[in-house]
């Protein structure tokens, strides 16, 4: 062992062991990177509205920014129905987990807030 | 036909790697710019694993880091991004298992079945989890690092930029950092047959660090200047859409805390030196996990506090704990002429203990809510 280094050595050591420890949840925060025409959102320039993060337990993929990225690259977005202002929709058919269904997302476009990420069957 | 199999080996395969793991399908996916050039796409995976195959079969002595040259070739590769770095990690294990030539440390003339599997193989193992540090880990926290840190700046080429500097600062630290860890965490090649480590493998990782960094920043650079062609040629979105999305089963915390502690013991295990150690290193690791999976993220207010700090600052927190650690412990421990490993393993065991509190797992497997 070198004095010099040991230091270092310990840093080092601890860094790739707490690494592959949280390496889950650097995971979680990296989105797709894929150039896709049309794509005016990056899902990292979202936050969640408190109820929608409050859904995290219930529906675990709302963490996934892969996830909220591609459902915004899919499809163009409509003007959200339910007429909030400056918000827009996606409902991109699909599967999650085999399951035919319908992935739904409601972002406010001006403040860049997620209302609303769900999977329907 | 290039585009049918860019997007199976890019969508397809990450989409049935996520029945295992969600992070193995973000890995998996990390590298996906190259779907703007879908014979690039279509080619670059099954090339890395070549390479892979060929490095392991061909490199010189026991481990990777008998070769100055083979380290530096994958890290140019895990600068490209985490899938090209963990197919060419599978095809060197691969190659270095069943197509090396290997002779000398570990493969002693009529050593039985069961020492070259708990020796000589779980040793290798070992070796794979510590390249997977370079070629796995790092490219994807620097993606991570860098997609979380770029949003402040404008949308554009600046902020392209910036975010390839920071994530060219980050991978390179890291795959310095790599390299001092991994000259410890390699020596079970050695230490499982009771052998001498050899001090040329060693001694490329302790003292060619600045290599691997300079090769790691140039292949960030390459990625960047990728990423930036990229977005001058998007791909039209699939007509029509369709998104397929998987969330692998959630197994009882006590599977995912034993497997973690088992893999956490094998990396260790150079330090460990003996096997009653390494049975306490084990246990300490199953307490550790316990407390990460059970008692903390029952602490809901505690929870809440505690997901507010970014994710760097409570890794950055561990690591200075370890840095006192090895001041207080492990210097003086070598300044007396020790030449046990006990006083580093001390000095590490407690910044894992802070990480338990510091990472609650709330939500394994990638759907984390740590910012």
């Amino acid at each position: 062992m070198s004095g010099v280094n040991v230091g270092l050595a310990v840093v080092a050591i601890v860094l790739a062991v707490v690494l592959w420890e949280v390496f889950a949840a650097f995971a979680a925060q990296v989105a797709t990177e894929a150039a896709v025409a049309g794509a005016a959102l990056d899902a990292f320039e979202l936050e969640f509205s408190e109820p929608a993060a409050s859904h995290a337990a219930t529906r675990p993929f709302v963490a996934s920014r892969l996830l909220i990225q591609e459902i915004m690259d899919a499809a163009e977005p409509v003007t959200d129905p339910q007429g909030a202002v400056n918000t827009v929709r996606w409902d991109v058919p699909g599967t999650f987990n085999g399951n035919a269904g319908t992935w739904e997302l409601a972002v406010n476009t001006s403040q860049k807030i997620i209302y609303h990420v769900d999977f329907v069957r | 036909m290039w585009s049918v199999a860019a997007l199976a080996l890019w969508r397809r395969l990450p989409e049935l790697a996520a029945r295992l793991s969600g992070t193995l399908r973000v890995v998996l996916r990390d590298g996906d710019y190259l779907l703007s050039w879908p014979v690039v796409a279509a080619l670059a995976p099954p090339l890395a694993l070549l390479l892979g195959l060929l490095l392991g079969a061909v490199h010189p002595g026991p481990v990777f880091s008998s070769s100055l040259a083979v380290v530096l070739v994958l890290a140019a590769v895990a600068g490209t991004g985490a899938a090209l770095g963990c197919l060419a990690l599978v095809g060197y294990a691969v190659g270095d298992l069943a197509l090396h030539r290997h002779a000398g440390v570990g493969h002693p003339y009529g050593a039985s079945v069961v020492d070259t599997l708990l020796r000589t193989d779980a040793a290798a193992l070992d070796t794979y989890l510590v390249l997977a540090g370079l070629v796995v880990v790092a490219p994807l926290v620097a993606t991570a690092v860098r997609q979380r840190g770029q949003r402040l700046v404008r949308p554009g080429t600046t902020r392209l930029a910036i975010g390839f500097v920071l994530a060219a600062v980050v991978q390179a630290l890291l795959a310095y950092l790599w390299g001092q860890a991994a000259a410890y965490l390699i020596r079970p090649v050695w230490s499982f047959w009771n052998a001498a480590p050899d001090a040329g493998p060693i001694g490329i990782l302790q003292h060619d660090g600045g290599w691997i960094a300079l090769v790691t920043v140039l292949a960030v650079a390459g990625r960047g200047a990728l990423t930036l062609l990229a977005q001058r040629h998007p791909a039209s979105p699939a007509s029509p859409p369709h998104l397929r999305f998987r969330m692998p089963r959630r197994w009882p915390w006590p599977v995912p805390v034993a497997l973690r502690a088992a893999v956490f013991t094998l990396l260790l295990s150079g330090l460990t030196g003996t096997a009653p150690g390494a049975a306490v290193v084990f246990a300490l690791l199953v307490g550790l996990g316990a407390l990460r999976y059970r008692v903390v993220p029952a602490l809901e207010s505690y929870v809440r506090v505690v997901d507010r700090v970014p994710l760097v600052l409570r890794v950055l927190a561990c690591c200075l704990v370890a840095y006192l650690l090895a001041v207080v412990v492990v210097r003086p421990a070598v300044s007396r002429g020790t030449t046990s490993f006990l006083p580093v393993l001390v000095a590490v065991l407690p910044p894992l203990l802070l990480a338990a509190f510091l990472f609650p797992a709330r939500f394994p497997d990638g759907a984390g809510g740590a910012r």
